[in-house]
């Protein structure tokens, strides 16, 4: 079998994933925290693919950029862990994910889904919809 | 009759009603284990957030908000929603199209027509009714603390009456009723979380007010850090996101759609929602909190207790009712998602596995749901000294064994069957095995390491692993064949 996207999707997949059992063995929690961002990151990229191993450029542009600024929020959060800064009431790095990166994922996560469906993945269930209409 | 009695009896009634109404629809047991697949994006994508937002959600959070700070929150609730854009993502297109192309209707199904043998097949079933009636147990003790603090019962008393509301409409109506019920639960519970959260926090002056009184005491409470260790808290997200994904009460609900359009939106209306319901804990968690710094309330030696305490003694008894309500509709929504899941394993997949016929599936499904029940009573009420090992076979075991075999294995042609019932298998016993060593004291996990996600990643290293190391043509062949696709010789060939 020749290599495709998904098997290359899975090996990523694999190399975080053995990252965060080696964080999580020896106590290195930013293992842990990065493989977060990261791991969301390649199963939306998988989840975009259609079932002929497919991409569509411009749903892969937008899943990596939305990967991107998860990640930088991610990064921004750790480096004012320890900061006396506070925003909205609460430290730094707590507020980051209160106040962005909570609505960032109940609201940019999910409508990123529906650009994607609307214009790519619909057309992967199409056929499917015809047979069962025939049926 | 106090106002929380007339408005529990309401709502036990409303379920009946519904049960009532589906019971008269259900003519196959397609419209009894998904729902004659009829659902539209909103019920569906709301009885979605609805059956994931348990008891554990609400009363769970809420306790650790008021223990370990914001990075309770953090750990099992703020990433939540991406589990839900996830889970569109990788199982909504293409769970559709098995959905109407083969009789799916439940996991064990997409798995039988992914891997060709038996043994994949037999483990998942074994292990959905298995998880189904841990999950259940779980849920029948929470109901029974929730109905006896309503109508002043025992425990057990409580778990009987609540087990028999849910028993009644879902033994009736099946999933159909099961996913009204979920979408009326889910509505009831995001309309408490929001008020709960402005009474909440109005009873300390409201947001800033709150947080305020907090940092002037103990800023640290407020950090990522606070209390328990990073590594535990984000080994505590992965669980929840690649978990949800997991989750069999999920899963099915993408086979129960009625047209390819009501996939678009759904993500988003299960992500808000989940965001909505979070409120419950942050507000109530973190008001309790911030009473305690200013003597209102006691420093409460069983922490589980701080959303019932604020209910006894911050807010009017009206309220407390619709807010009871919603957390008994929380674990409810539960409930009767995982009676069918079970009902399904047993009547359907396991006997579907082994080769025998069912006849009057409908019937079968009504009798098997009531078996889930009986199980689970019987084990809340005579074998509490083994109930702590079957939670362990609840959310994590599900997300050990099922994450890999079916979210890897809709894309990953090299997946394998045998992979998955090794997975499975792992699953299942690893979560037992460590809750069970660990509770005798034999083993002492450091606290850093958050067991449940811990075992999940690893189910997913070995789910990969076995797939590359032991190859299957024919597990390849049976991918190829699930999606239509053709080799390229064979596209120009034409």
């Amino acid at each position: 079998m020749s290599i495709d996207r998904t098997d290359a999707l899975v090996a990523a997949i694999f190399v975080v994933v053995t990252g965060v059992t080696v964080g999580v063995v020896f106590d290195v929690w930013h293992l842990v925290y990065y493989a977060i961002p990261s791991l969301v990151t390649v199963f939306m990229l998988m989840g975009s693919l259609n079932r002929r191993d497919e991409w569509k450029p411009g749903a892969t542009a937008r899943i990596v950029s939305f990967g991107a600024v998860l990640t930088m929020l991610f990064v921004v959060s750790n480096a004012t862990l320890h900061s006396s800064g506070v925003i909205g009431g609460l430290p730094a790095s707590t507020a980051v994910f209160v106040y962005v990166i909570w609505p960032l994922t109940s609201v940019v996560g999910p409508l990123l889904f529906a650009w994607v469906y609307h214009t790519w993945l619909r057309h992967d269930v199409d056929d499917a919809e015809a047979h069962s209409a025939t049926q | 009759m106090t106002p929380v009695v007339v408005i529990m009896l309401v709502y036990f009634l409303l379920m009946f009603a519904i049960g009532y109404w589906a019971k008269s629809r259900i003519r196959s047991s397609k419209d009894f284990l998904v729902a004659g697949q009829t659902l539209g994006f909103f019920v569906m994508a709301i009885g979605t957030f609805s059956s994931i937002q348990s008891g554990f959600g609400m009363i769970g959070h809420t306790a650790n908000t008021y223990s370990w700070g914001v990075q309770a929150l953090v750990a099992a609730a703020f990433l939540v929603p991406l589990a839900f854009a996830l889970s569109w993502f990788l199982l909504g297109s293409r769970l559709y199209r098995l959905a109407r192309k083969y009789e799916v209707y439940s996991v064990p199904d997409v798995i039988r027509i992914r891997y060709p043998g038996k043994a994949a097949h037999v483990s998942m079933s074994v292990a959905m009714f298995v998880g189904s009636v841990a999950y259940m147990t779980a849920q029948v003790t929470a109901t029974g603390v929730i109905v006896s603090l309503i109508f002043d019962t025992s425990v057990s008393t409580g778990a009987i009456i609540g087990s028999a509301v849910v028993a009644v409409y879902t033994v009736a109506g099946g999933m159909l009723a099961g996913a009204w019920t979920d979408f009326i639960q889910g509505l009831l519970m995001v309309g408490l979380s929001v008020g709960a959260f402005f009474v909440a926090t109005g009873t300390v002056g409201g947001w800033g007010s709150m947080l305020t009184t907090i940092s002037n005491y103990d800023l640290d409470f407020l950090r990522l850090d606070a209390s328990q260790p990073l590594t535990y808290v984000y080994t505590f997200v992965l669980l929840a996101i690649l978990g949800i994904a997991a989750q069999p009460q999920l899963i099915t609900k993408f086979l129960m759609l009625r047209s390819s359009s009501e996939l678009k939106w759904g993500a988003l209306v299960a992500a808000l929602a989940y965001g909505i319901t979070t409120l419950f804990a942050l507000g109530v968690g973190l008001s309790v909190r911030a009473l305690t710094i200013q003597g209102r309330a006691p420093e409460l030696e069983n922490v589980d207790n701080t959303a019932t305490w604020f209910l006894d003694n911050m807010v009017s008894p009206v309220f407390a009712g619709f807010v009871l309500a919603g957390l008994l509709a929380a674990i409810m929504s539960s409930s009767n998602s995982f009676i069918a899941v079970g009902a399904s394993s047993l009547m359907r997949d396991l006997t579907g596995a082994l080769g025998i016929t069912v006849r009057n599936e409908v019937r079968w499904a009504r009798l098997a749901s009531v078996f889930v029940v009986a199980c689970a009573l019987v084990f809340t009420l005579y074998l509490s000294q083994v109930v702590f090992l079957l939670g362990a076979l609840g959310f994590a075991a599900f997300a050990a064994a099922i994450f890999g075999p079916l979210a890897l294995g809709l894309y990953w042609r090299r997946a394998t069957g045998l992979a998955t019932a090794v997975a499975i298998s792992f699953g299942i016993v690893a979560n037992l095995v460590t809750t069970a060593l660990t509770s005798q004291e034999i083993i002492t996990i450091p606290d850093y390491i958050e067991a449940g996600g811990f075992i999940t990643v690893v189910g997913i290293l070995i789910f990969i692993v076995v797939s590359v190391a032991l190859p299957s043509r024919a597990c390849a062949d049976r991918f190829t064949e699930m999606h239509d696709m053709r080799s390229p010789t064979s596209t120009a060939a034409e």
